[in-house]
């Protein structure tokens, strides 16, 4: 019979502050460290052991680093964002003008869709040199 | 022991940045003779410790990237020996059962006291069930802090506690059985031996 141990069942509710005075030295606990110390001195040779994992080892990809692979999925998820809002911003702003009347409005402190466009955009980019400089960290 | 940890996170920044085989090597160098002792204890037989210690190994390599920088790697490899070791003991249980006797045991040292010690204290931990040998396992002989501890054994830092308090009470009223046992035996023995001289 298969019989499953669910190790995250608490057997009894003991008060927390009974539990950590009864941790606290007795017999028990004595012979028990004396034993595990003893136990802890012992030294197990190598004798091919470590050589027999790395064969395995070698035999196998390495391994993948998710965090590098997040930042690069982030990169490219921003790099998308960016060239279609820039696709979008100079198809429906007609090119260049866009960029002018953005300009002009700033200048006269007039906040635009074109202003909020050029925003967009020049976060997008910081955001992207961001996320490459850290790719090369 | 800070400096070992220091280089214990270095060689693992070059594993996850190059795969560098050389880095973990170095690593498996380092922890294989605690691990192997640990699943030695754990499973009570050489050949099996050595297959789950490679097998944990492997995991850890392969799994690396998910290692947080929280723990010590040698208790990140200890939640992954006992992991290991549940699935290996959950797939064979029954072939274990049958082929206990094929595997090598580990040998009984000399007589000393600390071998006494030992024997009582093995004595002591029959009556024990699982969660709460293994509770004893890693807080003592893996020498981990209970928080340690439970994160190794995947369980709340309450819960563990109060498996050791409940294992160091059933190892108490063990060991004064067997106490009372030893002496009454022995008054019995005293008892035999001044009637037979009367």
């Amino acid at each position: 019979m298969n019989k499953t141990i669910r190790y995250d069942q608490r057997p009894a509710n003991y008060p927390q502050e009974q539990i950590d005075q009864a941790l606290e030295g007795d017999a028990i606990e004595q012979m028990l460290r004396y034993s595990a110390r003893a136990d802890r001195d012992i030294h197990i040779d190598n004798a091919g052991f470590s050589d027999r994992v790395m064969e395995q080892v070698n035999s196998m990809p390495p391994p993948r680093n998710s965090a590098l692979l997040a930042a690069r999925m982030r990169l490219i998820i921003f790099s998308t964002a960016l060239l279609a809002a820039l696709a979008l911003v100079l198809t429906v702003g007609q090119g260049h003008a866009f960029i002018i009347d953005a300009v002009m409005d700033i200048a006269t402190r007039h906040i635009s869709a074109a202003v909020l466009g050029l925003l967009l955009l020049i976060v997008s980019a910081i955001s992207m040199m961001l996320l490459l400089i850290n790719m090369e960290k | 022991m800070a400096s070992t940890e220091i280089a214990d996170s270095s060689l693992i920044a070059r594993v996850l940045e190059c795969g560098d085989q050389y880095a973990f090597a170095e690593l498996v160098k380092r922890h294989q003779s605690a691990l192997r002792a640990s699943l030695r204890r754990m499973t009570g037989n050489i050949e099996l410790a050595d297959d789950v210690a490679q097998e944990t190994f492997i995991l850890a390599w392969k799994n690396i990237h998910k290692f947080r920088f929280e723990a010590k790697f040698s208790t990140w490899l200890y939640r992954i020996a006992f992991n290991a070791w549940q699935t290996e003991v959950r797939r064979k249980s029954e072939v274990l059962l049958d082929d206990d006797a094929t595997h090598a045991t580990i040998p009984v040292p000399p007589e000393s006291d600390e071998t006494n010690v030992r024997r009582d204290l093995e004595y002591a931990m029959r009556p024990l069930n699982e969660p709460e040998r293994a509770a004893i396992q890693q807080c003592y002989y893996n020498d981990l802090s209970h928080d340690e501890a439970a994160y190794v054994l995947g369980m709340p830092l309450g819960t563990l506690k109060t498996h050791i308090l409940r294992a160091k009470e059933k190892m108490r009223l063990q060991l004064q059985d067997y106490a009372e046992d030893t002496i009454g035996h022995a008054a019995t023995m005293n008892q035999g031996k001044s009637g037979a001289a009367s």
